[in-house]
């Protein structure tokens, strides 16, 4: 596919406001964008899904720990906007930075670590040097990551079918399998090597998360396109989909998906918008209630303002703000 | 098209090292990161070295090539001399922490004096717009980074930089 801003802008403009552009399709490709078409396709560019945080301290299930940015999940519901995630980092960093400050800060005492998980800890991390002995060739961790890539980008990629995503999850299991027999060389400091050895187990753990939960979820929105299913659904909206380590995790299935309810938009961030619009996404059930459209209150904007950051009534970031793997994530 | 091409990498740490050969696939339209790449998947994986966006703009990439600094994901195999062994060595303006890496900290240092960007008091959200003129100063700093001479500067991380670089549309949103 090819783009061409030549034949839309004259030259000097095209130096002016895409100076950077401009520069790397001289210098890496041998274009002339001012003069000629430049090729182009898809990439990732933003992960949708994350950990499930409140949005009000952005705390974590996980007792202590804090999530923002890219890594949290449900902010942007389906589809980020273009610019939103430099808001989204100033606001929810902000929000985790301090509530994390104040729950340390309030507590009685400090927990004490673990020796035994420590050193269990530890030693999972060395096994990629010894190997973990299990039965079968040994693996090159970068063989791993780049059949990994391919696989996610061939079957779980833009445009979703669900044949191509239950051959995603078979792969996944091999890899997984293949992934406990990585052997690393050399020394521990600075080493890619290991490093993607490690690193390995988590990517292996979300792309599983993302290809169960974009195969759960049987409609097109936002950023997760299904072949199979081209249209929104309007009851699959109030759905977001969670992820979580299997209680019995099965050689082909680590991780579970259940079903969880979005809460409903508060009526001062409905009354936001035209019914026209409400109508593309809300079921008939939420349309008929008394809330739509409600009159505006000043809630809404108070409680992102509020130095406190106190639980503002019903919370500042409505719908989907609490959330996780709502699509499967990606682009 | 493809042909094998000689490197001689520096592997070594801060109590000393020296260059070892070897001998890796190029292929068409690639840089010299991406032949770094391919040599820590097959022969190399403990390789060290850092890099980011791949794309010119972060800086981590910097190493000499040929003796000369560049950033070596923006440094095409075919403006390199043909049939030569391509020499990839550590910056030497920064201490050498292990084979291509570096210590940088000086950089985070220089960058801990810019003044952070405040707002002009008494101004309402909305009322303070950047202006042409102050995007195209933060140009000036671009060539920096990939200037032959040119250790990357904090001056190039400079907010307006990032925002300039950020908002072209095809990299940017
Ligand atoms: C090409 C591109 C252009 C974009 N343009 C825009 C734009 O114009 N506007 C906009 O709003 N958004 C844009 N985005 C999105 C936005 O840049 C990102 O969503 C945002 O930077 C994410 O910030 P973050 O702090 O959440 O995560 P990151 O910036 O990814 O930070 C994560 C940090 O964690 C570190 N880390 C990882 N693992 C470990 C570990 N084990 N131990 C310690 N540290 C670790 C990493 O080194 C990294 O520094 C763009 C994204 C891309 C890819
Ligand atoms: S200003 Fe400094 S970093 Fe930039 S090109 Fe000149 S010497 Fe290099
Ligand atoms: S990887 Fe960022 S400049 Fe090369």
């Amino acid at each position: 596919m090819y783009l061409d801003v030549s034949a839309r802008l004259p030259a000097e403009e095209i130096r002016r406001r895409l100076p950077s552009m401009h520069h790397q399709f001289k210098e890496l490709a041998d274009v002339d964008i001012t003069a000629e078409p430049m090729e182009v396709g898809p990439t990732c560019h933003y992960v949708m899904g994350g950990v499930e945080v409140d949005p009000d301290t952005a705390a974590s299930k996980v007792p202590g720990l804090y999530a923002a940015g890219e890594v949290a999940g449900g902010m942007h519901g389906s589809n980020r906007l273009g610019g939103n995630s430099l808001s989204d980092l100033l606001v929810f960093g902000r929000r985790a930075g301090l509530h994390a400050a104040l729950y340390s800060a309030a507590l009685a005492e400090h927990p004490l670590l673990d020796e035994e998980q420590i050193s269990a800890a530890a030693a999972e991390a060395l096994t990629p040097f010894e190997g973990s002995g299990a039965e079968g060739p040994v693996e090159n961790p970068y063989t791993l990551h780049q059949e990994l890539q391919q696989s996610m980008n061939d079957l779980v990629g833009i445009i979703r079918r669900e044949g191509e995503m239950e051959e995603a999850l078979k792969r996944l299991a091999e890899l997984r399998e293949r992934a406990e027999r990585a052997v690393v060389e050399g020394h521990r400091q600075f080493n890619p090597g290991w490093h993607l050895a490690l690193d390995l187990r988590n990517m292996l753990l979300v792309s599983e998360c993302v290809a169960r939960a974009a195969l759960e979820r049987t409609e097109s929105r936002g950023g997760h396109t299904r072949e199979d299913h081209p249209a929104m659904d309007h009851d699959w909206r109030r759905v977001n989909l969670v992820c979580s380590l299997a209680e019995k995790p099965a050689p082909d299935a680590q991780i579970g998906v259940h079903h969880q309810a979005n809460p409903p938009i508060r009526a001062d961030l409905l009354a936001l918008f035209g019914l026209d619009e409400l109508k593309k996404y809300l079921t008939e059930a939420e349309l008929a209630a008394p809330t739509v459209p409600g009159p505006r209150s000043a809630g809404a904007a108070d409680a992102d303002g509020a130095d406190t950051d106190s639980a503002a009534a019903g919370g500042a970031a409505a719908d989907g703000a609490a959330t996780n793997t709502q699509t499967g994530a990606d682009q | 098209m493809s042909y094998q091409a000689d490197f001689r990498v520096w592997r070594g740490d801060s109590s000393g090292g020296g260059l070892e050969d070897y001998s890796v696939e190029v292929n068409e339209g690639e840089v010299v990161l991406d032949i770094v790449h391919r040599l820590q998947a097959t022969q190399t994986p403990d390789l060290a070295v850092r890099w980011n966006c791949k794309a010119g703009k972060c800086g981590s990439c910097s190493a000499e090539i040929n003796g000369r600094p560049r950033l070596m994901c923006m440094t095409r195999m075919s403006t390199l001399p043909p049939g030569e062994p391509v020499t990839i060595t550590p910056m030497r303006t920064f201490p050498v922490q292990r084979d291509l890496v570096t210590d940088v900290s000086f950089n985070y240092a220089k960058a801990r004096e810019v003044p952070a960007f405040v707002p002009p008091q008494g101004l309402a959200p909305g009322e303070y717009r950047m202006q042409q003129a102050d995007v195209n100063r933060s140009q000036e700093f671009r060539k920096c980074k990939s200037s032959a001479s040119s250790a990357r500067t904090p001056a190039t991380r400079s907010a307006t930089t990032r925002r300039t670089s950020r908002r072209s549309p095809g990299r940017g949103s």
